[in-house]
């Protein structure tokens, strides 16, 4: 046990020491990567919330996350607002977008879930599109200028990779705090058996949906994030790519640990990285790469938490 | 008057091509509960094979037959991934996946350029209409999903294959324990549905123009037809296509941009009344 605790101090240790000192040892290409990785895993971790501590799995996380940066993009380039007060707001819109989406899909269960936020997702991606004269269709709004914090703009690299570190950090440390509290508990009684947690008194929908607004509202961070990397926001940010690349980071880092979002967006951001410097055709790299995470790991990576409300919901059928 | 009574057909006719791309994606949920993410991929190889069919050829017949077909050895292909996973949802999340790679390959093939399938020479002239002329091409559209809708209910309806897929969708046990071996169903109606949504990729593709992104278009309006009409049935497939199709003809021609929102309204309203869509069942 105390070796145990002591191994685990270690490993984060070295991996907060390696984090820290990136920007002195790695070339700024990796701490532009690193940075976008931040935001995905920042929102994978919102998707791993739902999915496995909820059993929900919400295909609309990438929203949630648009919501924020077009709130930012425009509130910035269209209407010259303050960032103390675009701030606050983006992360209120994105919350209140996973409200809306989460009253709608909340009565749906498993794959009727999923389907539901799938297409309320692809219905504010066709909003990106076509409500040209806020969202400036499909180019979006690019060229964002970033904040200053204490005098240091984050128009550089590092020290918007150190803002976005922090940020993480903070954000994961709360939703472990959330999590492990009675209500991230009374959550993973629900995923198990709802039926028998109603009847101790749960209000199951009401702990559902407010599962749903948090996540909506860590993907806003995300979003937040992920828009001062790219400087850009656009439908694409909401595409099937973009959801695909936080599944993806998910599903390699496994969803069953918070901090899997983290270590899978890392692994996602350098795979296509890496493979869109030897051919253009990566995103078909990366299909194949999710295929086959799908095919032959899937009790270990999204199998066993999955296979449970399945099993759950064919039995209730007979 | 005169305005809104073509926007009403524009509609019509729109609701059929909706109805021929939604049905196939019912079709699979109903009976698997899987929802099929490379449908729009689907729809979109359909559509480029019947363009360069049509194009090396100059017959659009042929196109369609070729799309057709290909898309539903694709599917016979999907298929055969899909049933190395078990569990619907892992199915479902493996099926994106493919919708990403199918997409690539028709990007890599074809190029990133917005393309149109060449009209077939029957209906080059234009339907004289409200005293102005209409596309014959859209009422061809209307025409075939009649046929396709109609051919779907029949073999529903009537046959023993029908008897058997309304069997697995309402209880997929009991069917298989009856000894029915479900999982030659499954792959039929993975091949049927290929045939119809590559047929309706290549009949789509003439009626409007796609590109890389029309998967995930075409995926939306999938989607939401379906969610409005009710999941696994077909008559509720027709009826959300119907409303879509009016909806978004008529949004976009009275309030332009902001049609999405009209859409989104929509299938709110019908969500808050029918949680499970228009002819929905419980689970």
């Amino acid at each position: 046990m105390k070796a145990n605790s002591l191994y685990r101090i270690i490993v984060i240790a070295v991996i907060l020491l390696l984090a820290v000192t990136a920007p002195y040892w790695l070339p700024m290409y990796y701490i532009q990567l690193l940075d976008v990785s931040l935001s995905i895993g920042l929102t994978a971790m919102s998707f791993i919330l739902l999915a496995g501590y909820c059993g929900m799995i919400s295909f609309a996380q990438m929203a949630f996350y648009a919501m924020a940066a077009y709130i930012i993009g425009i509130g910035t380039m269209d209407l010259g607002w303050p960032n103390w007060a675009l701030l606050p707001l983006s992360v209120a819109g994105a919350s209140f977008l996973s409200a809306v989406f989460g009253a709608i899909a909340i009565r749906a269960k498993g794959v009727y879930f999923l389907m539901m936020t799938l297409a309320l997702s692809q219905l504010f991606y066709g909003v990106g599109l076509e409500w040209e004269s806020v969202t400036h269709g499909w180019n979006g709004v690019a060229g964002i200028t970033r904040p200053e914090i204490f005098g240091v703009s984050l128009l550089s690299a590092t020290p918007r990779y150190y803002t976005a570190l922090v940020v993480t950090i903070i954000s994961y440390l709360v939703l472990r705090r959330i999590v492990r509290s009675p209500f991230g508990l009374a959550l993973q009684g629900i995923r198990d058996n709802p039926t028998k947690m109603a009847a101790l008194g749960f209000n199951v929908q009401l702990y559902r949906y407010i599962a749903i607004i948090i996540s909506g509202a860590f993907a806003g961070v995300g979003g937040v994030l992920g828009v001062y990397s790219t400087g850009v926001v656009s439908p694409h940010t909401n595409d099937l790519s973009a959801i695909v690349r936080v599944v993806l980071a998910a599903l390699i880092g496994g969803v069953t640990r918070l901090e899997g979002g983290i270590v899978g967006a890392v692994v996602t951001v350098l795979l296509i990285s890496f493979t869109s410097r030897y051919t253009s055709r990566y995103w078909m790299v990366v299909g194949a790469v999710f295929m086959l995470v799908m095919l032959f790991l899937p009790n270990g990576i999204l199998g066993i938490k999955l296979k449970k409300n399945t099993d759950a919901s064919s039995r209730r059928s007979i | 008057m005169n305005q809104i009574l073509l926007q009403f057909v524009n509609g019509i006719t729109y609701a059929g091509l909706l109805f021929m791309i939604a049905s196939g994606f019912t079709l699979i949920f109903g009976v698997m509960r899987v929802i099929n993410m490379s449908h729009g991929a689907f729809y979109i190889l359909g559509a480029y094979i019947a363009y360069t069919i049509q194009k090396q050829t100059g017959n659009w017949v042929a196109g369609i037959i070729v799309g057709s077909i290909a898309v539903g050895i694709t599917a016979l292909m999907v298929r055969m991934l899909v049933s190395r996973v078990k569990g619907a949802l892992p199915q479902t999340v493996l099926t994106l996946g493919i919708a990403m790679m199918i997409g690539d390959l028709c990007l890599y093939i074809w190029g990133g350029l917005p393309r149109t399938v060449g009209e077939p020479t029957f209906t080059m002239n234009p339907i004289p209409l409200l005293g102005s002329t209409y596309p014959a091409f859209r009422f061809f559209v209307l025409a075939l999903a009649c046929v396709v809708g109609s051919g779907m209910w029949y073999m529903l309806q009537r046959t023993q294959l029908g008897r058997i897929l309304r069997a697995g969708t309402d209880n997929r046990l009991m069917t298989s324990a009856l000894g029915i071996n479900i999982d030659r169903i499954f792959t039929l109606v993975f091949i049927l549905t290929g045939l119809l949504t590559g047929l309706s990729g290549a009949v789509g593709g003439t009626y409007i123009a796609f590109g890389p992104g029309s998967d995930f278009s075409i995926l939306t309006y999938a989607l939401v037809v379906v969610i409005m009409g009710g999941m696994g049935s077909i008559t509720g497939s027709a009826l959300g296509a119907l409303i879509v199709g009016l909806v978004d003809s008529i949004g976009r021609a009275y309030v332009h941009e902001v049609a999405i929102f009209l859409l989104m309204g929509t299938l709110i309203i019908v969500l808050a009344f029918r949680p499970r869509g228009l002819l929905g069942r419980e689970e």
